[in-house]
């Protein structure tokens, strides 16, 4: 049943222009920052002044700009299409009768959504990595505490900290799920996935609500910095794993609890 | 004997049961309707049952809450002899059903959808049955076959017209071996020729054992195939039983053209062949429900009596008129 849904998403038009869309940027940014210079980035840790020096770096600064927004975009557009996308096209009642139990295909969904998550910032950083690699140095990486590592050593990390980031979207996975089993119209449960994204990342700006600060689902977002000091420091990254656990299992508690119950009348 | 054999023993000692829906004082409240209330379906196994009524009369709710879809108010609901929610859901995987319309992938083919239901439904197929196999390409193409869509079964679903629609649907409720049908207004959008195919289909599916529970608020469109009829109007059912009973439920009508119907009245009175508020008379034209089915010693009391009889005739009304006297609806209203 998983093959069956992860074929279905994957071989989904809209599935492949976000994914070809997402792996783009870092190849767009990477040209840019090769015609203009890295100057100073914006969000998170800054690793765009340090794209020029090693290519490592274009996989860090393309998913630190990815994550704010177009990635959670993506992940929210796919999970809160599980339940409200086949509402809306008529086949969830026709999953139902097949017969398939709604927790089981709740479960599907979110590990089919956690895949996705996966494959799009697995994804990015390959994608990232390679066009650094056509455009920028690769020799030894410097890393943020002054050490110096090989490249594969680079490589590393890099991919190690795509994994993390994969691990900082499950909330989005989750809160996107349980809002798709409160609607028949999926535009309507990304948008409001988006929402609470966008609005998370606001509070977490607003030093007054400091107290809510380690409950919000993106506050340890860019906690995989550490990864690139010498030791590397995980503690936020613990953080991290704590609060997208908790969010989870809230989420899909959320979820089973409505859809067990749900009058399917789509 | 086989594991298969004993298996298929099984299904049909399973089977066995008179009816192959049951349900017991169904009744779903939306809001402060009722949308379903009090329903008691009996359909016999083996039957095509015609549950009819028009449109907002509770049919579909009733369909959805026996695939358990929705969840009933109150009531009980057993489906081929399992009537706890657990066991009913296995045993869905014996019931094909359509309901409220087709619902497909519009970016995948016909028969690109038709293998999404097939690998999704497969677990609970093997679950019941241990010994059934994936459903092959070619098993998938003769189903399509089956609803004379075999040519446009690499066609995007979304380019499918709305009767190439309902014919995935009614093949997608076929994909596997089934004891009951399901199917909820099943000849919405066919054209009259579609109508008369699907009409066909059914009659022999039903023939194979397969018991058929076909909704429809066109009584005309499944009149002709239901052995058994269910009646809904504003939730309720109103009539239940077989399409014979509900025809001489309503009275089989026997007509006299005479130039005295009040002595022609009094004869039938006299003699006991009919209730006196039965009897009607229109000019010259006497209208009664006979007590009996000697038309030939009614015939003779009258003559004998004295009646100058100009003609006779025995009246069948349609269920057409039973159902608008029931529903207060003409049945082909759409």
């Amino acid at each position: 049943m998983l093959a069956s849904e992860l074929s279905l998403l994957f071989r989904r038009r809209r599935t492949k222009v976000l994914l070809i869309l997402l792996y783009l940027a870092p190849w767009l940014m990477g040209y840019i920052i090769f015609q203009f210079g890295g100057g100073r980035g914006g969000h998170g840790p800054n690793f765009l002044n340090l794209v020029t020096h090693n290519a490592i770096f274009l996989v860090l600064a393309s998913l630190s700009s990815l994550l704010p927004l177009l990635l959670p975009l993506a992940v929210s557009l796919t999970a809160s299409d599980s339940i409200a996308g086949e509402a809306s096209l008529g086949t969830l009642r026709y999953l139902l009768i097949a017969p398939v139990s709604r927790v089981k295909l709740l479960t599907c969904k979110l590990a089919t959504s956690l895949i996705f998550v996966l494959v799009a910032s697995v994804g990015v950083a390959a994608s990232a990595l390679v066009a650094g690699m056509i455009l920028f140095p690769t020799g030894k990486v410097l890393l943020l505490s002054g050490q110096t590592e090989s490249f594969a050593h680079g490589v590393l990390l890099a991919l190690l900290v795509s994994a993390l980031v994969s691990v900082s979207l499950i909330s989005v996975v989750g809160i996107g799920l349980a809002i798709s089993t409160f609607t028949d119209i999926p535009v309507g449960a990304a948008l409001g996935t988006i929402g609470i994204v966008i609005l998370s990342e606001i509070l977490s700006n607003i030093t007054q609500v400091r107290g809510i600060w380690p409950l919000l689902p993106t506050n340890y977002w860019f906690s995989f910095g550490g990864i690139f000091r010498d030791p590397i420091s995980l503690g936020a990254v613990w953080k991290d794993f704590i609060n997208q656990g908790i969010w989870i299992v809230f989420a899909f508690s959320l979820a089973t609890a409505r859809f067990l119950n749900k009058d399917v009348t789509s | 004997m086989t594991s298969e054999q004993e298996t298929s023993q099984t299904n049909r000692l399973e089977q066995a049961s008179p009816c192959a829906i049951a349900t017991k004082g169904l009744t779903k409240t939306l809001g402060s309707t009722k949308v379903v209330d009090q329903v008691s379906l009996e359909v016999p196994t083996s039957s095509i049952y015609g549950f009819l009524g028009p449109n907002g009369s509770g049919k579909t709710t009733t369909i959805r809450m026996l695939l358990g879809l929705v969840a009933p108010d109150a009531g009980e609901v057993e489906i081929l002899g399992a009537s706890e929610p657990k066991h009913r859901q296995l045993r869905l995987s014996r019931v094909g059903a359509v309901v409220e319309g087709p619902g497909f992938y519009p970016y995948l083919s016909g028969f690109d959808n038709l293998k999404r239901f097939a690998q999704i439904a497969f677990p609970a197929q093997r679950k019941a049955n241990p010994t059934i196999m994936k459903l092959s390409g070619a098993e998938i193409s003769s189903r399509l076959e089956q609803v004379g869509l075999l040519d446009a079964k690499n066609k995007a679903y979304r380019a499918y017209s709305l009767g190439m629609k309902q014919r995935l649907a009614i093949a997608a409720a076929l994909l596997w071996q089934r004891d009951l049908l399901v199917l909820d207004e099943p000849t919405n959008g066919l054209d009259p020729q579609g109508i008369v195919e699907v009409r066909d289909l059914l009659t022999s599916l039903n023939q194979s054992g397969l018991t058929i529970f076909i909704s429809s608020h066109i009584l005309s469109e499944v009149e002709i195939i239901c052995s058994d009829v269910g009646i809904m109007r504003d939730g309720r059912l109103m009539f239940q039983g077989s399409t014979k009973a509900f025809r001489s439920s309503f009275g089989e009508e026997f007509i006299v053209e005479t130039a005295d119907p009040g002595l022609a009245k009094s004869v039938l009175l006299q003699f006991g062949f009919a209730e006196p508020d039965s009897i009607q008379i229109q000019a010259k034209r006497l209208t009664a429900t006979l007590t009996t089915d000697e038309i030939e010693r009614v015939v003779a009391a009258l003559v004998n009596g004295g009646v100058g009889i100009r003609a006779v005739a025995r009246s069948s009304p349609s269920l057409e008129d039973a159902f608008v006297a029931l529903t207060g609806r003409s049945g082909h209203a759409r």
